[in-house]
């Protein structure tokens, strides 16, 4: 069953990721890929991610199509203006892709170019209408489309941002803009994330909840030093610097979260930068 | 550059009726330029030596650190200037190129001030003087324990040395008659002073014993042998009835006591002179009235006073007394102090008037008497006062007689008086260095009253150089060029001081009162639009006939930044032999241009000097110098000559030593570095 | 203002290279202002280059002049000597460099800075840009703070996910200016604004050989 229908059905939806590789040798992306296959609804496919250069993803989901699995194809507006975003729109859906997950993109100052020109001619709001204006059979110029296109549109949610309350007026404005589901930063304070969810139920879209793996105290010190919207309460640092083997705890608290999670949304998304591998290990603690 | 404030002053300047230009002088000294602070007195102050020990210094009281913490001892400073150089030669002989001759009654204060500055306008001056030696007052009355006859003769050896003859022992109506000094002399100015004690008519004022205050101190002042008697009343509230006092201590009376009409607060001796006296054992009775001189066999044996009740109705002399309040004072000796007269018996019989009372009769407007070419300064005919008004006069005087002299009429003078700057604001004085004044040091009260041993004794080169420096240099800091400005506000975000201001004009203005002389503005400001008034010393010296073998340094250091020991002739002052020290006005002037331009005047290396004395009166002496030395090395370092040739050297409190050593240093590491390579010999290019 | 940053004066050396008269001329508006092209830049700028090249063993000629504006003929004229100079340095922003060029025909006018941007003077020696000439005010929209010059991506719709704890996600030292126009539209109590999609810029307005021409059309 595809991932629009799952939501649909009120399955609790899994999703991961892959991350296109630099350089033409696709083995070990493939290799994650063919692990992954029959856990997850589907898998994103990241552009350029964390603005360093990647193979395109446009590339990357017709591999994934060609194996077999659903892709979430996620288009950021760095890199490209309103042209080119439209007509790589236009080719994923001849692949046959179907969900897009509509992106800002990290600055390319936090990239490997950081002398790179960023392009931000539109934004993820915007991005979000684009798309279904396609949807309708036209372009953002109000262009009639020979065959249009038929995406299922979602965007990011940080759920614990600081300050929260933009963030927010930001997520509902991407509901009104068309977003069908949204996947979200990586939570570790589920109460804090509890809160959030009430607050957006009303909106009725569904959201899956960031998993990213904690592999050491020392990695989720620094997540709450460095990275925007992440903060993992003391207890957790605590129970993996107590921890004999960490990167098991860490997977072990992941599998706990997911079980928690599902009580109160729609699904998971989880985050396995660099530890593809251990994302089965992470669903079978969480029993799925 | 247009100056909107010239006639704006510090108030030092406009209280001092010769508007002597201290703050240049106070600046020289801070620096250690003694001869040339010593020649600056002198262009107001005529008799520095002397007025150094016995002004009464207004300048003082309005000193605007009197605010921030207390007044900087001007006085004091101006004694060390002449005592420093009193072993150097004295100025030389002005040339008298205006062909014209000027006799000069009186060689007291006014007479010689008026003489100095004829002289120095080149017309043949001669004083006419009836005692032996030149100084009127300050000679004949102020006694030796507050001024030494030896100081006098220095101040007026300076004055003749300009080349002005002096007659002594000359008295007009005695030795010479008026009409001919009027016929043999182009003109004539009387500046006799007020020479007659005055006494008073009461019953006994004729009796053995009953003396005048002039003859009196010219008794003890030339007299060695003089003696007074054992008790001794002196009547008067003057510094001269104080004078008369305390030399009454010095020759032997040991029950000195002064009556004066005036209450405490009102008497006119100033008030240390009063304080100093008290200490030497001298009682005070004020609000006392002289009624009778009791006498026996013709001799005084004690005095009746009368109750006082005031003195000034509607500010005029209109004493009053209770005549039911009296009390009797036992004493030997009674002293009149109550006031001089002038002697203008030397002119009677000749055309000159001479007023109501007694003085001569002038017009103050173009100091003229009633006599074509005849004309009259000091106390004879403003009356009595302090020694610096009767040298404003003289000032006056010479004007008036070198207009007439050159057009033949005597004019009005129009002589603009200048504006005080106002008060430091409170916002200011909080974050001034606080610096309190250096205490002048005294003899023993008791030892000093047994002898004519000077009272006060001046300050050292150290302690003269310290106080010097906490003068303020109010208003001597920025002006704006206005045709420059862009009032870009860079004055105004930069300045401690929140002297800078850009209102409707659109143009920076600088608030005087605020502006304390650091110089940040003008080496930060972008258009270049910001003067210092007081630019000590920017000038960088180009190397030009040195060998290429010794390095040649620019050291700019803070004005301030001298030895401690100088030669009082040291005009231009240098640490170190081959080193090009620019005095700034302060470290905050510094400027990035000013580095470069030292390199390309051919400095092989460059020192800067950050403050090295914490108790300069700005705070940041070190943190804009550095900025400026950080954007200079890395200019250096484009330029090719390497960041190391510019050094920025924190020295250490005790300035001299210690800049000395790091310039040493400095040297030779430049010396390792070899010459500049932008001081070599070039080829223009074609 | 227009602020604009000094050229190294490597960069300098480089380009005048072979000129052995050249005329530096300094902007008496927004480049003195921004502290880097006024009279006293100019004379720092040629005091460093004589000496570089006094250093490379050669002496040069650098003519000094400070003029109010750049950006006008009437005031460039008023530069003397110009035909005695083979090359000009302007310390003018980019329109003042051209303006010089344009009267300094035949001859190489080279710019003495960088232009940065049009900004406010935050404090003594501090600039920060506030207006990317954009040429489509949205002020009205964003409680007076411009998203388009103050967020790093130009954002139109609120804080991009990188926002943290009102700070920019490209610098620590910078503030999101999202929070900020939050913030300042709560206060104006029109967070209704804030909830309200911007639609794409229109960048026609910005993008092209822009000229403004305010005189009448008169036939």
């Amino acid at each position: 069953m595809g991932f629009k229908e799952a939501l649909a059905n009120g399955e609790f939806v899994v999703t991961a990721e892959v991350g296109p590789p630099k350089g033409t040798d696709i083995s070990e992306m493939v290799h994650h890929v063919k692990m992954l296959k029959d856990k997850v609804h589907a898998l994103n496919v990241t552009d350029n991610q964390s603005a360093v250069m990647r193979v395109s993803t446009i590339a990357v989901t017709k591999v994934l199509l060609d194996l077999g699995v659903e892709p979430i194809f996620q288009m950021t507006c760095r890199d490209r203006n309103r042209l080119g975003l439209q007509s790589d729109l236009l080719g994923a859906a001849i692949f046959g892709v179907k969900n897009v997950l509509a992106l800002t993109g990290d600055h390319t100052l936090l990239g490997d170019h950081k002398d790179a020109k960023p392009v931000f001619d539109l934004e993820s709001v915007q991005l979000l209408q684009v798309i279904n204006r396609l949807n309708e059979g036209f372009d953002m110029a109000g262009n009639e489309l020979k065959g249009k296109t038929d995406f299922f549109a979602g965007a990011i949610v940080t759920p614990e941002a600081n300050p929260l309350e933009p963030q927010f007026a930001k997520f509902e404005k991407k509901v009104e803009a068309g977003a069908k589901f949204f996947q979200t930063q990586a939570v570790y304070d589920l109460k804090k994330f509890h809160t959030f969810i009430e607050r957006a139920g009303k909106y009725n879209v569904p959201i899956l909840a960031g998993i990213l793996l904690l592999k050491s105290a020392g990695m989720a010190k620094y997540l709450n030093k460095f990275v925007a919207g992440i903060s993992v309460p003391d207890e957790l640092i605590q129970e993996l610097a107590d921890a004999e083997k960490p990167l098991e705890k860490g997977i072990e608290i992941a599998g706990r979260q997911i079980r928690e999670l599902r009580q109160v949304c729609a699904g998971v998304h989880v985050m396995a930068i660099g530890t593809e591998d251990k994302v089965p290990d992470i669903l079978a603690a969480a029993g799925l | 550059m247009k100056d909107k404030v010239s006639n704006i002053k510090p108030p030092c300047i406009v209280a001092c009726p010769v508007h002597a230009d201290i703050q240049t002088y106070v600046g020289y000294i801070g620096q250690g330029r003694f001869k040339e602070a010593l020649d600056v007195i002198r262009e107001g102050c005529t008799l520095p030596g002397s007025l150094g020990r016995i002004c009464n210094h207004p300048c003082e009281s309005e000193c605007r650190r009197n605010k921030v913490d207390e007044a900087v001892s001007i006085r004091s400073i101006k004694r060390f200037a002449a005592d420093v150089c009193m072993g150097l030669p004295h100025p030389d002989p002005i040339p008298k190129i205006k062909g014209k001759k000027v006799a000069i009654i009186g060689g007291g204060p006014s007479g010689l001030t008026a003489a100095y500055d004829l002289a120095k306008d080149g017309f043949d001056v001669t004083i006419i003087e009836k005692n032996d030696a030149c100084g009127g007052a300050i000679y004949t009355g102020v006694p030796k324990y507050r001024l030494p006859k030896d100081i006098v003769a220095w101040d007026v050896e300076a004055i003749a040395s300009l080349g002005v003859e002096i007659k002594t022992n000359t008295e007009v109506g005695k030795n010479i008659s008026f009409n001919d000094i009027v016929k043999d002399y182009d003109a004539v100015l009387i500046a006799i002073g007020l020479s007659i004690s005055r006494g008073l008519p009461i019953p006994g004022a004729d009796a053995e014993g009953v003396l005048l205050a002039l003859p009196f101190l010219k008794m003890v002042n030339f007299d060695e042998s003089a003696k007074a008697a054992k008790r001794v009343i002196v009547i008067g509230g003057g510094n001269v009835a104080i004078d008369v006092a305390r030399s009454a201590r010095r020759i032997g009376a040991e029950d000195v006591k002064m009556f004066c009409l005036e209450s405490d607060e009102e008497m006119p001796a100033s008030p240390w002179e009063i304080e100093e006296a008290k200490e030497e054992g001298v009682q005070m009775f004020p609000s006392w009235g002289p009624k009778e001189i009791t006498v026996k066999d013709g001799k005084v044996v004690g005095m009746v006073f009368k109750r006082c009740l005031s003195v000034f109705e509607n500010g005029m002399f209109n004493p009053k007394f209770d005549e039911c309040e009296l009390t009797e004072v036992e004493t030997d000796n009674v002293i009149f102090s109550i006031g001089q007269g002038a002697d203008v018996s030397g002119f009677v019989n000749t055309e000159l008037s001479v007023d109501e009372r007694g003085r001569i009769a002038f017009n103050p407007s173009t100091m003229q008497t009633n006599m074509k070419g005849v004309f009259a300064c000091g106390e004879v005919v403003t009356g009595p006062g302090a020694a610096v008004a009767a040298m404003k006069s003289g000032h006056r005087a010479a004007t008036a007689i070198a207009r007439f002299l050159e057009t033949g009429k005597a004019a009005a003078l129009h002589l603009s008086e200048p504006t005080a700057i106002g008060q430091v604001p409170d916002s200011v004085v909080d974050i001034i260095t606080k610096l309190p004044r250096t205490p002048v040091e005294m003899a023993n009260p008791v030892e000093r009253a047994t002898n004519f041993g000077e009272v006060e004794f001046g300050f050292d080169q150290k302690t003269a150089m310290f106080e010097a420096r906490r003068c303020m240099s109010c208003g001597a800091g920025a002006r704006i060029i206005e045709e420059k400005c862009a009032a870009c506000l860079t004055c105004v975000r930069v300045c401690p001081y929140g002297a800078p201001y850009v209102r409707e004009a659109r143009v920076a203005n600088f608030a005087l009162e605020n502006c304390q002389a650091c110089g940040i503005c003008a080496a930060e400001c972008p258009a270049l639009a910001i003067d210092i008034k007081l630019n000590i010393d920017t000038g960088i010296a180009v190397r030009a006939s040195r060998s290429l073998d010794e390095p040649f340094i620019t050291a700019f250091t803070c004005q301030y930044s001298v030895p401690e020991v100088l030669n009082p002739d040291t005009v231009k002052t240098a640490p170190l032999a081959g080193v090009n020290q620019v005095a700034m006005l302060c470290n905050n002037r510094i400027d990035t241009l000013h580095i470069l331009a030292a390199f390309e005047a051919g400095a092989d290396g460059v020192l800067v000097a950050a403050c090295p004395d914490e108790k300069c009166r700005h705070n940041k002496g070190v943190d804009w110098p550095k900025i400026r030395v950080d954007r200079a090395k890395d200019m250096l370092n484009g330029i090719g000559l390497g960041a190391d040739r510019l050094e920025f050297a924190k020295v250490a409190k005790g300035s001299a030593p210690g800049l000395a050593s790091a310039i040493n240093t400095f040297k030779d590491k430049i010396k390792e570095l070899g010459p500049s390579p932008a001081s070599k010999q070039l080829t223009p290019s074609k | 203002m227009i602020v604009a940053e000094p050229k190294s004066l490597d960069e300098i050396k480089a380009m005048t290279e072979g000129f052995d008269r050249i005329l530096m001329v300094g902007c008496g508006t927004c480049t003195t202002v921004s502290l880097t092209g006024g009279e006293r830049e100019v004379n720092l700028m040629a005091t460093a280059l004589r000496l570089a090249r006094k250093v490379e063993g050669r002496d040069i000629e650098i003519g000094e002049q400070t003029i109010l504006r750049q950006c006008d003929f009437e005031y460039i004229d008023e530069l003397k000597d110009v035909d005695s100079y083979q090359a000009a340095v302007s310390f003018a922003c980019g329109a003042g460099i051209q303006g010089l060029a344009r009267k300094f025909v035949g001859k190489p006018v080279l710019p003495g800075v960088n232009t940065q941007f049009i900004g406010f003077n935050e404090e003594y020696g501090y600039f920060t840009e506030q207006c990317k000439a954009c040429g489509d005010c949205i002020l009205h929209l964003t409680g007076g703070i411009c998203p388009v010059a103050r967020c790093a991506k130009g954002l139109l719709n609120g804080p991009c996910g990188g926002t943290n704890n009102g700070k920019c996600e490209i610098s620590k030292d910078k503030d999101c200016a999202w929070v900020l126009i939050y913030n300042q539209l709560e206060r104006l109590g029109n967070l209704e604004q804030f909830k309200k999609i911007i639609a794409p810029k229109d960048f026609a307005k910005a993008g092209n050989i822009r000229s403004m021409d305010l005189r009448k059309a008169g036939d």
